[in-house]
């Protein structure tokens, strides 16, 4: 396909559909739930399970980082990820080119990269963002570091940064389990021997959050 | 007729398939006579998928069927003998279970699954409805229904703030206020009405627009034909306070105008449209319809059969939908259409089609997309021997119409256009086709589009979303 | 008439281009379905098909979709006008001189030359010939007769046998029975019916085709982060998944909907996913270069395909033509084990491009209703080009060096059609138009297949095909019913399928040795 091509197929193709933009909803009190015992949960029987496809996707992860929606994922710089290069493995049509009409409905193979794609690119802009502008930053704010890595992986500082983003892309507060297992993540970085592991924790976080089960299906 | 001419080639398949039982036209409507209340006949009838994988070879259910269908007597059967032998086989079978599910065939019609389709059986969806943290599962659940409402037809999750604001209202009814005011809000969005929209991606598949012969905006390689103009119709037709029917009735054509999206009536669209407004048809008659439908034909056959798909949801290729006309298929264009094994569908199609007859498709610019009186004996009278004898009058449903507009007003006043309406919106919001434990809800919510709600698609989304089928995790 | 600057015809050329056919074409006659004979019951099937020990080793199928009807009597088929006597003039015949014979086969070729395409001013040079002479020994040709003409029916009808193995494709045939441990067992470039899954609900989820749209740009989804600038390392990504994944099955919303049918297989899809990245497909399957600035591979850690020289120079249309692009990604999947199924073909859209300017017509090969000959040879070469060119690469591909098996050796392409087209003409008419015909041929081509064989004919008096003996190849003149689960029943015979309890015809007659 010759890059002009792609560049027209952008410009016809790209996400262009409700997108409502940055959200700058002021930070809430974070609030750490006790999960309940999984025993005493009660189960769906009908299973209705949606994924949210390439706009739903795109919106609620530009809102939920604060992101226009053209700077959650491109492809190579310039081709965006949900309204053009991976639309149909995020259950999106192609209608005006291949003649694709109908969602086929259900997940792909390829569709859980996809998303991983997106959400690295996402949360990669959204910690460079926060990083450079500390005081201004959205999500991780007010993290004290030593050097690359963070000052005190227990801190509350790291929880309220988790509770920021649960409420920015599940809109609820965290559970114990979530808040205690996203510490241990920051643990388990810095013993990985990471150059900068305060940088790859806030990216990994945000990452989980952003690519859970919970946040892509509806 | 000449040797080896594509009618004589038919003839021979009459020849060899002389004898052949096909699936038979009355089967739907003698079965629904016998289970009126089965959900396959509330508003439809079954399709010959019923009982044959393609006519005539059955499927097991129907091949149970044949063999208590007046045994020893030679076959074919007649039409009639066929109607009244069917009930008493309807209830020999009733109690074998064809497909070897473990559920009886008679369970299967009352529950709306598939007697012959082993992974097609009621499923027990019954819950306990309890509730936990997140979600009352098994039960109407406002707080679910509030984000799927903001995702469904926003296309976006509620910020946290929201969440917590609709959590804390006072009350059930308060939330189910805000929530039909947030649903009327998100109507209005980009996401739901906008280019690309979710009303854009229903109308797709009933479009069916082809880039590269885009004409006007995101103009193609070939350009030929506005479809723009119809998805412009189609969403003015889905929104506000319209009536979903005049998206096939409609004399009138749709302006879209944007930043915010916005759909206007307007009496012509003199750049992109062509067809006079007294024979104006909707989007069955747009520049689009007649160029990529229509195209070159004599007798769109392939317009009437899309048009009956998309819009009334009946595949006429997948045996649905057959009303058979008497004397009919008369096979005016000499396509041999009257063979057996094809009869049985075109006796259906091809009355369908004859209103299209005066409809022009691809040609020169002065005839192309247009209504053009006596097009047949214009344009196409060497064609076939009887070709100028087709008729513009028509059936449907096995009501005469003498026009297309005629047809469309037929159509568009159908249960079965109500049904089809409310099943596109039902897999949108849903996912899924309505599911036998769905179905009473359905069937009450297509029923209300049509009768109570007078076609208006936003009172039959308030109606959707209310449904335990949405709104119960 | 002229391409304008923009490579776009105006608005003139083409309606008047278009406008030709309108008076004198015949009709799309776009609905005769269910129109099929019975099908024998398992029982009454006489079975004794000779099948290959499964070997453990992979076999291939490609699927050509042709879309649009892709005439056998405009090919291997193809009628002299001295041979149909006092109907040559009203049918679809050549001037002798233009079906040429190919010495010690039963095939024919074609050479059409046309000053244009319609009326779209570029001129059309197809010559089949070599293609046959090159390939004849695997190829087999089979007279059809199918059940609808409606585009869709039909084409789905072309790889579902119209529904003669409970509904399942031919791909997904092939992927169930070689393509597990594949990443990807089937992937499907075409569209329309041929994009279409089958009816057979009770297959693995992995056999279930794999749709990509954008051949060039569909390897960047093969990798979760690679190319993606500022991206955390391998181990860091494997640690945020690990918690991810502990999290996504403790939540409360992954208990709530634990037993949900989607989220199922989304857990499966994961697991999945770590093995295509493992396997470096984002590299291996990469047809584009770097080519700066539009296409900087390199500024953002990705590289072409070690093959990416290969398949271009194999396709150099690949920049313009989605098709070229598909057939060179065709080849990486297969060549790379990615796939034993990859369905391909033109769409309906036009494609500027190559050296005429035009590298597909709007509508494929059903442009035909506007110029039927030229059309056909156009479509056609494009088509046996592909298929010449994946042969040569696949040839050049070893498969097993113990047993000196290349990848062609077990390799089977399918060229599916919708339909094929009306016979009439205006009196020795060069140029006409055609509607569909369920009366048509299909091609096989691969060493698997019983080669330099026409199975059926076709009565030189109506330009019609007539069928065969699926079983001995015997020819049977004057059949001309269904013969869609033959030719289902074929290819997976071909290829050695093990069709136990499938209730399948007998199609020994498609098998080599």
């Amino acid at each position: 396909m010759r890059p002009e091509r792609l560049v027209l197929l952008a410009a016809t193709l790209a996400l262009g559909v409700g997108c409502p933009g940055k959200i700058t909803e002021p930070s809430q009190p974070v609030t750490v739930m006790e999960l309940p015992d999984a025993g005493s949960l009660a189960r769906s029987a009908r299973g209705n399970l949606r994924f949210k496809g390439p706009e739903r996707l795109t919106n609620d992860f530009s809102n939920a980082l604060g992101l226009n929606a053209d700077e959650v994922c491109t492809e190579l710089g310039q081709y965006q990820c949900a309204g053009l290069v991976h639309t149909v493995a995020l259950g999106g049509v192609d209608p005006f080119g291949r003649g694709l009409y109908e969602p086929s409905g259900v997940t792909a193979v390829t569709t859980p990269l996809v998303v991983d794609r997106m959400a690295f690119s996402a949360c990669t802009r959204r910690v460079d963002k926060d990083l450079a502008t500390p005081g201004a930053a959205l999500i991780f704010k007010g993290l004290p570091q030593t050097g690359a890595k963070l000052a005190n992986v227990d801190g509350p500082e790291l929880t309220t940064a988790i509770g920021e983003l649960t409420h920015r892309a599940l809109q609820r507060d965290p559970y114990t389990n979530e808040v205690a297992r996203y510490l241990q993540l920051a643990k388990d970085i810095e013993a990985s021997g990471n150059a900068e592991p305060a940088r790859a924790w806030m990216q990994a976080v945000c990452f989980a959050v952003l690519s859970s089960a919970e946040s892509v299906f509806y | 007729m000449t040797p080896g001419s594509p009618s004589t080639r038919w003839s021979a398949f009459v020849v060899l398939l002389a004898g052949a039982a096909l699936a038979k036209p009355p089967a739907g409507g003698v079965f629904c006579a016998t289970y009126p209340s089965a959900p396959e006949c509330v508003g439809k009838q079954p399709s010959c998928a019923y009982c044959h994988v393609a006519p005539p070879q059955r499927n097991v259910f129907g091949a149970s069927l044949e063999a208590k269908l007046v045994p020893g007597a030679s076959r074919p059967l007649s039409d009639g003998d066929f109607s009244m032998a069917l009930p008493a086989a309807l209830k020999a079978v009733e109690a074998l279970d064809a497909d070897g599910d473990g559920v009886s065939n008679l369970v299967e019609l009352q529950q709306g699954t598939h007697p012959a389709d082993p992974g097609s059986k009621p499923v027990d969806r019954a819950c306990q409805g309890s509730t936990n943290p997140q979600f009352s599962v098994c039960r109407y659940d406002l707080r679910y229904v509030y984000k799927k409402v903001l995702l469904d037809f926003c296309g976006a999750s509620p910020t946290f703030t929201e969440t917590k604001a609709f959590t804390a209202m006072t009350d059930d009814a308060s939330r189910t206020a805000f929530l039909g005011t947030e649903l009327d809000r998100c109507l209005q969005s980009e996401f739901w009405r906008g280019k690309n929209g979710q009303l854009w991606k229903v109308a797709h598949p009933k479009i069916r627009p082809l880039g590269s012969l885009k004409e006007g905006e995101d103009k193609g390689g070939v350009p030929l034909a506005d479809y723009y103009d119809d998805y412009a119709l189609f969403a003015y037709s889905q929104t506000d306070d319209h009536d979903a029917r005049e998206v096939l009735t409609a004399d009138f054509f749709v302006r879209r105008t944007t930043n915010p999206t916005r759909y206007t009536r307007v009496a012509d669209l003199p750049l992109s449209q062509k067809v006079d407004r007294a024979h104006r048809a909707g989007n069955m008659t747009t520049a689009w319809t007649l160029t990529y439908f229509v195209m070159f034909t004599a007798l769109p056959r392939n317009a009437a059969s899309q048009m009956y798909r998309a819009y009334l949801g009946l595949d006429i290729a997948k045996q649905e939908g057959l009303y058979s006309v008497p004397n009919e298929p008369q096979d005016y264009d000499a396509k041999g259409v009257q063979a057996a094994e094809c009869a049985a569908c075109h006796a259906t199609l091809d009355p369908l089609t004859y209103p299209f007859r005066n409809y022009n498709g691809i040609s020169s610019a002065m005839y192309a997309t247009r209504y053009i009186p006596n097009r047949l004996e214009l344009g196409f009278s060497t064609l076939a021997p009887r070709i100028t004898q087709t008729p513009e009058a028509g059936v449907i449903f096995g009501q005469r119409v003498n026009d297309l507009r005629e047809w469309a007003t037929v159509a568009a006043n159908s249960d079965a256009f109500a049904i089809s309406t409310t099943t596109d919106y039902w897999k949108l919001l849903l996912g899924h086709h309505p599911r036998p434990d769905e179905n009473a809800e359905f069937v009450a919510t297509w029923k209300r589009f049509k009768g109570e709600h007078q076609h208006r698609v936003q009172k039959l989304l308030h109606d959707i979303v209310k449904t335990e089928a949405y709104g119960a995790p | 008439m002229a391409l304008k600057g923009t490579g776009r015809l105006s608005r003139r050329e083409v309606m008047k281009a278009l406008s030709l056919a309108g008076a004198g074409s015949t009709s799309l006659s776009p609905l005769l379905a269910g129109c099929r004979q019975s099908l024998q019951s398992p029982q009454d099937v006489e079975r004794g098909l000779r099948r290959d020990a499964l070997d453990g080793k992979p076999k291939f199928l490609i699927v050509i979709a042709a879309s649009g009807g892709a005439s056998i009597v405009d090919s291997f088929m193809a009628v002299r006008a001295s041979e149909a006597g006092m109907n040559a003039a009203r049918f679809n015949t050549f001037p002798d001189a233009q079906v040429q014979a190919v010495s010690g086969s039963p095939f024919r070729a074609v050479k059409v030359s046309a000053p244009k395409l319609g009326s779209i001013p570029i001129a059309v040079n197809a010559d089949q010939l070599a293609f046959v002479q090159q390939h004849r020994d695997d190829m087999l040709v089979a007279a059809s007769v199918g059940t609808s003409v409606n585009h869709v029916i039909a084409q789905k009808r072309s790889l579902n046998g119209n529904g003669a193995w409970k509904g399942r494709t031919l791909q997904e045939a092939v992927a169930l029975q070689w393509g597990q441990g594949f990443p990807l067992p089937n992937v499907n470039m075409a569209v329309g019916g041929y994009g279409e899954r089958g009816a057979d609900d009770s297959l693995p989820a992995s056999v279930y085709a794999e749709t990509v749209t954008s051949p060039s740009l569909w390897p960047l989804g093969l990798d979760g982060a690679r190319g993606i600038r500022g991206a955390p390392s391998r181990d860091v990504i494997a640690l945020a998944r690990g918690a991810r994944a502990d999290l996504d099955v403790s939540s409360v919303f992954g208990t709530t909907f634990q037993d949900a049918d989607a989220l199922k297989r989304w857990r499966a899809q994961v697991s999945e996913g770590a093995r295509l990245e493992a396997q470096d497909l984002i590299t291996r399957l990469n047809v584009i270069p770097n080519l700066p600035p539009k296409v900087p591979l390199t500024a953002y850690g990705l590289d072409s395909s070690p093959d990416g020289a290969k398949v271009r120079a194999a396709f150099p249309a690949f920049f313009d033509d989605p098709f070229a692009t598909q057939s060179a990604l065709a080849f990486l999947l297969l060549k790379y084990r990615v796939s034993v199924a990859v369905t391909i073909g033109p769409d309906f859209n036009v494609t500027l491009g190559g050296a005429s300017g035009l590298a597909n017509p709007p509508l494929a090969f059903d442009f035909s209703h506007n110029d039927h000959r030229a059309t056909q040879g156009f479509m056609w070469s494009r088509i046996l080009s592909s298929i010449d060119t994946l042969i040569t690469l696949l040839k050049a591909e070893p498969f097993d060096q113990a047993t000196g098996e290349s990848l062609w050796d077990r390799t089977l392409i399918y060229v599916a059609t919708d339909f094929g087209r009306t016979r009439s003409r205006p009196d020795n008419a060069a140029e006409f138009g055609s509607g569909h015909d369920l009366n048509n041929g299909f091609l096989m081509v691969s060493p698997m297949v019983k080669g330099n064989t026409l199975l059926g004919g076709v009565d030189p008096a109506t330009t019609l095909t007539y069928g065969f003996d699926a079983r001995t190849g015997a020819p049977l003149p004057g059949k001309v019913s269904s013969n869609e689960a033959d030719l289902y029943s074929g290819v997976l015979t071909a290829m050695g399928a093990d069709l136990s309890g499938s209730g399948l015809p007998d199609a020994s007659a498609f098998k080599r040795g």
